[in-house]
């Protein structure tokens, strides 16, 4: 099933990509598509990090302001669109988390994950938003060769911000320890991502 | 570049995929990046795209659905570097979107500072012209009670003045008082002391005795501490002859005035013994 959605998903992203051309055009309708495509994924990704739904709209609007004005600083040679935007959405919830102290808070997200239903609205960009989610599931069942120390060193540094160093001493754990397991899970979350450029 | 250089680098792409290089190091990574090292480049997107699976493990949800229709009105308006619009605070309202930071705070204190300032001057103003009013005040009592002394000294310049003692009975014993008179010009002063302060619904009463009885000299008030110890009223004695008047009297009646006095007497004196 994966390499099937790994397929679709290569096709997703040389849309994006074309969708980003317009937008350097200021074809306003091309981003009201990758905020149907995205939006679902930044939305409870700053919401994870900064633990506000206030918050969290309003990072979701400066990341695709932030496209929309900047859209020709997107560097093609670093990744996908996707991954630009994930980062953008990453790196300034990572900042306001940090400007507000919010890291005891973000624990508490998790029991407000249980509550969230997925509630997609069938329109025009419907069926990539149902690929998103499909080549999630599958992206989360392969995660599952993660183990649970690989996750949750993963998680301490992308979704708290923290340092390796600061992770050793939270999880009190040598620093080498730290830095061995973060390569592990990033090599098995690497190979994810290889296998889709296998597909492509 | 050496290898090993090229490796220390690559060394760098994690951290700073998660935010964590110092500014010099990652100053150093960008302009190394900036030179065009393929490799790097490479590992960097492979670095963001593994990354970028993180948030899927997240189960989607969309964002409140007002947001899109605020996104695509700021940009819409072309404006430049808009700013996020806060649609919690502001309760969803897409209109928000253009609204400048509100400080209605400032605005409320700015008009309760005016309004203590304006409640200040009100009461300052009133109590400037009460104070006024009050002098206004005593500037007639003064011109009233200069009138009367001059009043007073034109009757004791007068060539032939007579002096009719008043004396106290009871309930008033110890006053005591005098009537001033000029018969030429029948202008009196009468000046009382010890007489007590007139009730309210009461006034002194001035009686002229006369042979067959006694006639209305007018009517007077004693109010104050100050008058109680010595009081000064002008009379016009105009009431008869000086040759009919037998004595004076003072009683206490009713408010206007009374036709005839009434028992008891407070003050009494006759002319047969000044003369």
């Amino acid at each position: 099933m994966l390499p099937a959605l790994l397929s679709q998903r290569n096709e997703q992203n040389k849309q994006d990509a074309d969708l980003l051309k317009r937008i350097q055009r200021r074809d306003q309708q091309a981003l009201a598509l990758l905020y149907d495509r995205y939006s679902p994924v930044l939305y409870p990704l700053a919401l994870r990090i900064v633990v506000s739904t206030e918050e969290a709209e309003n990072l979701v609007q400066e990341v695709f302001l932030h496209v929309w004005e900047k859209s020709n600083g997107y560097p093609a040679d670093r990744g996908s669109v996707y991954s630009w935007i994930v980062a953008l959405c990453r790196n300034r919830a990572i900042d306001r988390l940090r400007s507000k102290e919010f890291k005891k808070k973000s624990r508490e997200v998790e029991t407000k994950e249980a509550q969230i239903v997925a509630d997609l609205s069938m329109d025009t960009n419907t069926r990539a938003i149902l690929v998103m989610k499909g080549y999630a599931e599958s992206v989360r069942a392969a995660l599952k060769n993660l183990s649970k120390l690989e996750v949750k060193i993963l998680e301490m540094s992308y979704y708290e911000g923290h340092s390796q160093s600061e992770i050793a001493r939270i999880l009190r754990m040598p620093l080498g320890t730290v830095k061995t397991k973060m390569r592990k899970g990033i090599q098995k979350l690497r190979a994810v991502t290889r296998r889709e450029d296998e597909a492509a | 570049m050496k290898p090993e250089e090229r490796h220390t680098h690559l060394e760098l792409c994690i951290p700073y995929v998660f935010g964590r290089l110092n500014p010099g190091n990652r100053k150093q990574f960008e302009t190394h990046l900036g030179s065009g090292c393929a490799e790097c480049s490479k590992e960097l997107a492979q670095l963001y795209e593994a990354m970028a699976l993180l948030p899927l493990t997240i189960h989607q949800q969309q964002p409140p659905q007002q947001l899109k229709g605020i996104l695509m009105q700021r940009i819409g308006s072309g404006k430049e570097a808009p700013e996020p619009v806060r649609i919690r605070t502001e309760q969803r309202m897409p209109d928000a979107a253009v609204s400048p930071p509100q400080r209605p705070w400032f605005g409320y204190a700015i008009a309760f500072v005016l309004l203590v300032i304006i409640v200040a001057l009100g009461i300052y103003v009133n109590d400037l012209f009460r104070t006024v009013g009050a002098q206004e005040q005593t500037i007639v009592e003064l011109r009233t009670e200069l009138a009367h002394s001059a009043e007073v000294e034109k009757i004791l310049q007068a060539r032939r003045v007579e002096i009719v003692l008043l004396n106290g009975y009871e309930p008033s014993s110890t006053a005591f008082g005098r009537i001033i008179w000029d018969p030429l010009t029948k202008n009196a002063v009468i000046q009382v002391s010890g007489l007590p302060a007139t009730p309210d619904d009461k006034v002194y009463q001035l009686w002229v005795v006369k042979r067959d009885g006694p006639v209305n000299a007018g009517v007077f008030t004693v109010t104050s501490e100050k008058d109680r110890k010595n009081f000064f009223e002008l009379v016009s004695l105009t009431v008869g002859e000086r040759y009919e008047f037998e004595g004076f009297m003072v009683t206490l009646e009713s408010k206007g005035g009374a036709a005839q006095p009434t028992e008891p007497k407070y003050l009494m004196g006759t002319t047969k013994a000044q003369q």
